[in-house]
C-alpha cells in the first residue's frame, strides 16, 4: 500500500511543537522512522506504516489469540461478535452468492475498524485520515469488483452502463453519465472515510486547544464538549468502518447479481 | 419444595435477564439507527460533491491534454453533477425500499416484492 506519501506540506507542523501554539493538523504529519530507498523509489518505514503493522497485529491478536471454548471468554466473544456482525450484513446485501467474498469484506472491515479505533487513542496516528490509504483500499475494492463482474458475466457486464427503456436519442448521454457515476465510486468511498476521520480528529484537537486556551475558569465547557465529541467520534469510527464494508458489499452485489 | 422454589427463582431470573437484554438491545439499535442516519446523510453529501468534482476533473484533464479549453470542462461539469444526483437518488431509493421492507415485516403484513433497482 502506498503509505509513503509526503504529507508534511499539508501537515505544516513545523511550528506546532513547543510553546502554546495549537496546530490541529500536526497529528497528521508523516514522519520517516527508517529511511529506505530502492532505486529512485522511496519506501521508507514511516509512522503510518508502523501503525498499519500495529493494526494488523491487534486484529490478529483479537481473532487468533482467543481460545475456542464452548463458553467464550472476552477476547473470543469479541471475535465472534465481529464475525457474526459482518456475516449477517453480507447475507442481507449479497445473499448466499457472496459467501466466497466473506474473507475480503471481513478483512477490510476489521482493518478499517481497527485503524479508526486505534486512532482514538491519545498520541496515536490515524491511518485512515490519509486519503492515499483510504483510496488504496477503495481502489482495490473497485478494481476487484470490476474484475469479478467481467469474470462472471464477460462483456455482458457492460450492460450495467446501459439503462433499459430509454429513448435511443438520450442513450449516449445516459451511458456517459452511468460511466462517470461508476468511476466516482472509489473516489466517494475513499473521500467519505478520509473526510470523516480527518474532520473528526481535527475538531477534537481544536476543542482540546480551547480547553487549554480558556484556562481554569473557562475551560470546563469545552472539556465537557470534548467528552461528548469523543463519544461521537467513537461512534463515527465504528460507523465508517461499517459503511465501508456495506458499500463494498453493494459494489460486489452489482458485480455478481447485475441488477 | 425447595426444588420448586429454585425453579421459580430461575424462571424469574430468566425473565428479568431477557427483559434487560431486550432493553439494552433496543437502546443499542436506536443508537445505531441514529448514527447510521448521520452516516447516510454524509454518504449522500459525498456522493453529490464527488460527482461534481470528478466531472470537473475529467473535463479539466481532457482540456489540458487536448488543448481545448474550456469546452470539455463545460461539457463534463454538468454531466458529473447529474451523475452525482443519480447516485444520490439511487442510494436514497434503496434505503427507502429497505425501510419499507422492514416496516411491513414488523407489522406482520407480508412484505411486497419490490424492484431493487440499486
Amino acid at each position: 500500500m502506498a503509505s509513503t506519501d509526503h504529507n508534511t506540506a499539508a501537515a505544516g507542523g513545523a511550528h506546532g511543537e513547543g510553546g502554546m501554539a495549537i496546530d490541529p493538523m500536526h497529528q497528521f504529519e508523516i514522519k520517516r522512522l527508517m529511511d529506505w530507498k530502492i532505486g529512485g523509489l522511496d519506501i521508507s518505514f514511516t509512522n503510518a506504516s508502523l501503525w498499519m503493522v500495529i493494526i494488523v497485529c491487534v486484529v490478529s491478536l483479537v481473532l487468533l489469540a482467543g481460545s475456542t471454548k464452548m463458553v467464550p471468554g472476552r477476547l473470543q466473544s469479541l471475535g465472534e461478535l465481529a464475525y457474526e456482525f459482518v456475516s449477517n450484513m453480507m447475507r442481507d446485501i449479497l445473499g448466499d452468492s457472496g459467501r466466497a467474498f466473506f474473507p475480503l469484506v471481513f478483512t477490510l472491515f476489521m482493518f478499517v475498524l481497527a485503524a479508526n479505533m486505534l486512532g482514538m487513542l491519545p498520541y496515536s496516528f490515524t491511518v485512515t485520515s490519509h486519503i492515499i490509504v483510504t483510496f488504496g483500499l477503495a481502489a482495490f475494492v473497485f478494481v476487484g469488483a470490476t474484475v469479478v463482474g467481467f469474470a462472471k458475466h464477460g462483456t455482458h457486464y457492460l450492460k450495467l452502463f446501459v439503462p433499459s427503456g430509454v429513448p435511443s436519442i438520450l442513450l449516449p448521454l445516459l451511458v456517459v453519465i452511468e460511466v462517470i457515476s461508476y468511476f466516482t465510486r472509489p473516489i466517494s468511498l475513499s473521500v467519505r472515510l478520509f473526510a470523516n476521520m480527518m474532520a473528526g480528529h481535527t475538531m477534537l484537537k481544536v476543542f482540546a486547544g480551547f480547553v487549554v486556551g480558556m484556562g481554569f475558569l473557562g475551560g470546563w465547557l469545552p472539556l465537557a464538549m470534548m467528552v461528548a465529541l469523543t463519544g461521537l467520534e467513537i461512534l463515527v469510527a465504528f460507523l465508517q468502518a461499517y459503511v465501508f464494508a456495506v458499500l463494498t458489499c453493494i459494489y460486489l452485489n452489482d458485480a455478481i447479481n447485475m441488477h | 419444595m425447595g426444588d420448586k422454589q429454585s425453579s421459580d427463582e430461575l424462571n424469574d431470573f430468566e425473565k428479568r435477564l431477557s427483559n434487560t437484554k431486550k432493553s439494552i438491545e433496543d437502546r443499542d439499535k436506536q443508537t445505531f439507527r441514529k448514527g447510521s442516519a448521520y452516516s447516510f446523510g454524509f454518504r449522500l453529501v459525498t456522493d453529490l460533491v464527488v460527482g461534481v468534482l470528478s466531472g470537473v476533473g475529467i473535463g479539466w484533464l481532457l482540456d489540458y491534454w487536448l488543448g481545448t479549453k474550456p469546452w470539455f470542462l463545460l461539457i463534463f461539469m454538468p454531466l458529473g453533477m447529474i451523475a452525482g444526483i443519480v447516485n444520490v437518488i439511487r442510494a436514497a431509493k434503496s434505503v427507502e425500499a429497505q425501510r419499507h421492507l422492514e416496516k411491513t415485516d414488523a407489522t406482520g403484513i407480508p412484505s411486497v416484492p419490490f424492484d431493487d433497482d440499486e
